[in-house]
């Protein structure tokens, strides 16, 4: 039928993988290189979209607390060099690949004992408390004013990589960040396909069945909702060195609401949809806002109409592979 | 094999397991059978570990249940099917054996190669799928079956990894009678290789395939004998079977 024109869902990979490749060179020849620092942020962003697509959309837990687990890995950077200013710790814990590191870290101890808790509940009290839990982190943030409070914390990023990769380069710093997105969709692509991740979409489907089969549920679902928020963390802490600066806005419970909107925009489940997600939504976001001060009365109704309209998402809304294809229809 | 200890389970005033004691020999089918809310379900649950008991003890081979998970009991040989079907519905039938398989053959798996390219747990799952006669629909998703097919896919699942006691839920539900056939003559195949317990509506069923037969009224056990002696069991035609079934 109209499968012949239609784009299948390999195709709008590429086509958006060109495009971002090309980006930073096409902004440049187009004197506008300053997109090549937005999209650089969208890209930080699409990150945590697609490690909260992981839990969501395979693993079934709607967390409305991811804002929380990129938070605390921006700010794990943000306080490491603060304490290296005052001379509290050595100079070489501001290496990038140090703090980002403990970034993700944090937010897998925090999301480890967070999920510990929540997946003991589920439905709209998972919800709840994930939402519960990233509150009471951000609290706890607003409260430390010694770190800036409210106000946030301002610092000067490290951005020399092992010593020889200049982050100050933007167009080097937007490849590098190109290059941990693509291999982050492909390790979530991997662990999705794996043993680990259908015993985790098996526990989406009917958890109580999984159980029947022998598996020890809990365990799984648990490190699915670690990794994903070891993810967040790695990606907030790639934003920290982005910016020289770190906010409790970042962890402010409608950013949690944001991801989720940036996974349902691109299509639950599809990995590579939230990237297409994230980059759609937070472009509207601040684009719109220079054509009028009532720009959410815009972005509101087009939210709801393109999760009317495309159930599953812009990219979920595309046939598969035809290989897939046969075996979801035949 | 299996051991029920005067088990007793209820929901507040109402008594679904009433003092119950079964003893199940090796490789024996035993029926369950009696009227509707007679406990039959609940006590499948509390084998397999979904419900737990308010007291008694389940022994299996030699082992006490009591603080056993339901994946902990399942990993040692217990299995069951479910009366409503039960199975990961966005999965293909050959996925829910493949996965089955996975949970018990002990293999330690990488968490980056493909579930689907393992070729050992694919051919014991592909071999499960088409005794239970669906190697024609293995890669059909299971919300695209007959419900006959996934009343057979559930007994493929069921059967992954050679569990020693198979509990069957009434297996038959619901079936066409050409479907409901094939069924029987599945379990009649597995017959004498392991323990079932089978739940089942369908006394004619019951009647052909069951060693011993446990008639279950209120969560109580009125009689256990063969098939010959249960349908002329007096107490038995009164309280369940009546005059026409025998």
């Amino acid at each position: 039928m109209a499968r012949g024109i239609r784009l299948q869902r390999p195709a709008v990979l590429l086509i958006l993988a060109v495009l971002l490749l090309l980006l930073p060179i096409v902004s440049n020849a187009l004197g506008m290189s300053f997109l090549t620092v937005d999209f650089r942020r969208f890209l930080i962003f699409a990150i945590a979209a697609v490690s909260l697509d992981l839990i969501l959309g395979y693993g079934g837990m709607v967390s409305f607390g991811h804002a929380a687990y990129f938070g605390l890995g921006a700010y794990t950077v943000g306080l490491a060099h603060v304490a290296i200013a005052t001379q509290q710790w050595p100079a070489w814990v501001s290496e990038p690949l140090v703090t980002w590191c403990a970034g993700a870290l944090v937010s897998a101890l925090v999301a480890l004992a967070v999920g510990a808790i929540s997946l003991r509940t589920s439905g709209v009290y998972f919800i709840m408390i994930t939402l519960a839990f990233a509150q009471l982190v951000y609290f706890i943030f607003v409260g430390l004013k010694n770190i800036g409070g409210d106000d946030g914390l301002r610092f000067v990023a490290n951005r020399q990589l092992l010593g020889m990769i200049d982050l100050g380069n933007r167009m080097v710093f937007y490849y590098l960040v190109l290059a941990i997105l693509g291999g982050v969709v492909l390790l979530c692509s991997r662990l999705t396909n794996s043993h680990f991740g259908m015993v985790v979409q098996g526990c989406r489907d009917n958890e109580p069945r999984m159980r029947a089969l022998g598996y020890e549920t809990y365990i799984y679902r648990l490190i699915c909702f670690v990794v994903a928020g070891a993810l967040a963390g790695f990606a907030g802490a790639l934003f920290a060195t982005h910016e020289s600066f770190v906010s409790v806005s970042l962890m402010h419970w409608s950013r949690s609401g944001d991801f989720i909107i940036m996974v349902l925009l691109g299509g639950i489940g599809t990995l590579y949809g939230p990237v297409f997600g994230a980059i759609a939504y937070l472009w509207l976001e601040s684009f719109l806002p220079e054509y009028s001060e009532h720009w959410m009365l815009f972005f509101g109704p087009f939210l709801i109409l393109a999760i009317l309209f495309a159930k599953q998402g812009v990219i979920g809304s595309l046939p598969p592979a035809p290989a897939s294809a046969k075996q979801r229809h035949a | 094999m299996l051991e029920l200890r005067d088990v007793r389970k209820s929901y507040g005033k109402v008594t679904v397991t009433d003092g119950l004691s079964l003893a199940i020999e090796p490789n024996e089918l035993r029926a369950i059978i009696g009227p509707n809310g007679a406990g039959k379900t609940s006590l499948i649950a509390q084998i397999s570990g979904e419900l737990r008991s308010d007291s008694g003890e389940i022994v299996f081979n030699g082992r006490s249940l009591n603080a056993m998970s339901m994946p902990a009991r399942r990993r040692l040989g217990i299995s069951r099917t479910f009366q409503i079907t039960s199975l990961l519905r966005d999965f293909s039938a050959l996925d829910n054996v493949r996965l089955a398989v996975q949970a018990l053959d002990g293999r330690k798996r990488s968490a980056f190669a493909s579930a689907r390219g393992d070729a050992l747990s694919t051919r014991a799952a592909a071999e499960l799928v088409e005794f239970v006669g669906l190697a024609e629909r293995a890669d059909i998703i299971v919300s695209h079956l007959a419900h006959g097919e996934q009343r057979q896919l559930e007994l493929a699942v069921a059967l992954a990894g050679s569990p020693p006691l198979l509990l069957l839920d009434e297996p038959t539900a619901g079936m066409a009678s050409d479907d409901a056939i094939r069924v029987k003559n599945l379990i009649a195949s597995i017959k004498g290789s392991r323990t079932v317990l089978l739940i089942e509506h369908d006394m004619p069923t019951v009647f052909a395939l069951a060693d011993r037969v446990t008639v279950l009224v209120n969560g109580r056990e009125i009689a256990t004998d063969t098939p010959d002696q249960v349908r002329r069991n007096e107490q038995v035609r009164a309280s369940y079977l009546g005059d026409d079934d025998a």
